[in-house]
């Protein structure tokens, strides 16, 4: 071993991939995620005034466009976050676009099979489901499930190929473990400023944690995956219902909250261009914080299985304590790390910078909201209620997008030189921000009433709130629609050579 | 010895432990064993052949195994679905009943771990430790409800 570790010192290792195919390798990743995000935003739209009673649906489909918005929801975020981490490493070391462009591929063509499961074969079981669904109780053909479980392995294994590249890359471009994790940094670190080393950027623990945690997630949505394909051949193969249920939620939240994680590296890199001269330095704090997170963001699933008597008692209260625990690294380091940056560093405020900003609040409240609801007390009366619902819209909607849309922002305003007008950033900050928080406010009042998740006819007064969220929903859309206007015309501009913000 | 010498010896004491098991179970005839117990042998089967890999990879590390190799990537992560394959409950009936299917199945596990641990490295060093270590945790992991139930 030790042989290796001399050669992976060496610096000819430092030669990355050029900034030009980094950059449409991203394209390619955050351009049909954000299509993805745009349409399903649409009927997600769709969904909440059917609930209103704006208009109906017929029965079946709320469920199949609920599946589909929550599944393409999923994979477009998941897209997004690994376009901007495999930008941004691969300004750190060298990644094979080859192998970026096949994991794409395998998503997209996953995408499309469960668009026709769902679309054509009318599947609707939701995009996470519980054992026996997705196989008894049905109003949809049998090879629409097949089809459904067979564009979700190939999302997966895009999902794994692209883990597997990212975790080699960064062990190959920090000496392995031990320097991605920057552990000499933390506990000997007199003998490393000594070194002459540098830590791994703060966006390279984003990578780490995001490959590590994703491969988890992976092998198990590829073995459940291969169990209940065989199930979908074999009607009589058994299968544990528990198992299945910990498989499932293994896979479906730790992607879940990757997909938060994965854009938080924009936060890292393009929030201090903002500023005057300040830089997100990797310190021990951060690192072990992000430690914390590798670990916790892999166990916290278990607060998925508090109803269930069956699950042993011990991992109940493992699952209440990670999840937690898992609030503190990301609230107290990155969040209290980037308003500490911010403050009076003579802050530019652009399209770019408000949403990475207005992101961190967002995760910030959905996180709050998640706690409350894995305290056991409250969980009695919020498990599957639409508080479920608002805590993960508060942060997939508006932070992780939002940290996103910062990112895309970011790049347009540096390439055009330009930045948008006060009047445009105050209608869109309105639409989105303003539309988004009235929308979320329905589902977190909802949910406090005990209304149930997952409900294309609410019981009182779900009706009554989703026909008030709806309204705004529009403004989020149209928000939202305002946005992508902007970046349109900030894209049509010639690029400038000069950056803006910086 | 060498340190390369120790790690070739460690393949080859994998590679026919593994082997050795198939043997038994074809020399024996295959008794019927539950659907647990049987994924749990598996798990033991490929375990041997991705040791034998990775002793093998490590004695052999080759001056240009830092660079990404994306051609052995996808057969690093096809190992671990086929392993997943072979692991089907549904063909174990049969199995239990063909000795000679049922060994050259075991012949597949071991080439499976095989496959998976090789390829991982070749595609970049380290890989291979990786996916051998996400194949395992399946291959145990189906004991615990693939085919099965309390
Ligand atoms: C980044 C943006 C968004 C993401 C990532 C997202 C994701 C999701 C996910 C994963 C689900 C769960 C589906 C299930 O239970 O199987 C869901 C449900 C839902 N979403 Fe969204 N969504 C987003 C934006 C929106 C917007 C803007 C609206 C409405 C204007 C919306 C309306 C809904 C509705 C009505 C449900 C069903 C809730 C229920 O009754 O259980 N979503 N969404």
């Amino acid at each position: 071993m030790s042989d290796t570790i001399e050669t992976l010192a060496r610096p000819a290792h430092r030669e990355v991939t050029s900034d030009r195919t980094a950059k449409r390798v991203m394209w390619l990743y955050i351009g049909p995620g954000l299509i993805l995000v745009g349409a399903m935003v649409i009927a997600g739209l769709g969904l909440r005034m059917a609930q209103g009673g704006m208009h109906t649906f017929q029965p079946g489909l709320f469920y199949s466009l609920m599946t589909l918005h929550g599944s393409a929801m999923m994979v477009g975020m998941a897209l997004c976050g690994m376009g901007l981490l495999w930008y941004l490493f691969a300004q750190e070391g060298p990644l094979n676009p080859t192998t970026a462009v096949v994991a794409c591929a395998l998503i997209l063509i996953g995408a499309v099979l469960v668009a026709i499961s769902v679309l054509v074969g009318g599947f609707g079981a939701a995009w996470t489901f519980l054992y026996p669904l997705p196989f008894v109780g049905t109003y949809w053909p049998s090879w629409a499930t097949g089809v459904f479980l067979a564009g979700i392995a190939c999302v997966v294994l895009g999902w794994t190929i692209w883990c597997l590249q990212m975790l080699g890359g960064v062990l190959t471009r920090y000496g392995g473990l031990r320097g991605a994790f920057a552990w000499d940094l933390v506990w000997s670190p007199s003998k490393f400023a000594k070194s002459g080393q540098t830590p791994p950027p703060p966006q390279a623990f984003a990578v780490l944690v995001s490959a590590v945690d994703g491969l988890l997630a992976g092998s198990a949505g590829m073995l459940v995956g291969v169990a209940l394909f065989v199930r979908w051949l074999d009607p009589t193969l058994p299968l544990d219902p528990l198992w299945v249920k910990n498989l499932t939620y293994i896979f479906g939240h730790t992607l879940a909250n990757l997909t938060i994680y994965m854009p938080l590296a924009a936060v890292y890199v393009a929030l201090p261009r903002y500023t005057h001269h300040r830089h997100w330095h990797t310190s021990a704090v951060l690192a072990v914080a992000w430690w914390a997170t590798l670990v916790f963001v892999a166990i916290a699933y278990f607060h998925h299985l508090y109803m269930d008597f069956a699950q042993p008692r011990a991992v109940q209260y493992i699952g209440e304590a990670a999840s937690y625990l898992a609030a503190f690294p990301p609230a107290v380091v990155t969040v209290f790390g980037g308003a500490l940056l911010v403050y009076r560093s003579g802050f530019r405020w652009t399209l770019g910078s408000m949403f990475l900003y207005v992101g961190m609040i967002g995760w910030v409240v959905g996180g709050i909201g998640a706690l409350l609801d894995v305290t056991v007390a409250f969980n009695i009366y919020f498990h599957n209620t639409l508080w479920v619902v608002a805590h993960f819209h508060t942060y997939l909607l508006e932070g992780a997008l939002l940290f996103v849309l910062g990112w895309v922002f970011h790049c347009l305003e540096e390439r055009s030189g330009i930045v948008s007008s006060r009047a445009v950033r105050t209608l869109i900050g309105l639409g989105v921000f303003g539309g988004g928080a009235w929308l979320l406010l329905g589902w977190y009042l909802a949910g406090a009433q005990g209304v149930p998740r997952r409900y294309a006819l609410q019981p009182a007064p779900g009706t009554d709130i989703s026909w008030w969220a709806s309204l705004g929903g529009i403004i989020l859309v149209v928000g939202l629609i305002m946005c992508g206007i902007e970046a349109i015309r900030l894209a049509r501009r010639p690029a400038h050579r000069e950056v803006p913000a910086a | 010895m060498t340190r390369r010498g120790a790690l070739q010896l460690v393949a080859a004491v994998s590679g026919v432990l593994a082997v050795a098991l198939v043997v038994r179970s074809l020399a024996e005839g295959a008794e019927a064993i539950d659907v647990r117990s049987h994924h749990l042998t598996h798990a033991v089967l490929i375990l041997g052949g991705a040791a034998a890999a990775l002793a093998l990879t490590a004695a052999n590390r080759r001056p240009d195994s830092l660079p990404e190799k994306p051609q052995w990537l996808l057969p690093a992560i096809l190992g671990p679905l086929g392993g997943m394959v072979l692991m089907v409950p549904t063909f174990y009936p049969y199995m239990n009943a063909h000795p000679t299917v049922h060994a050259l199945s075991h012949l597949g596990h071991i080439s499976a771990g095989f496959v998976t641990a090789w390829c991982g490295e070749r595609y970049r060093v380290r890989i291979g430790w990786t996916t051998t270590l996400f194949l395992e945790a399946m291959a145990v992991g189906a004991a615990f409800g693939f085919g099965v139930t309390r």
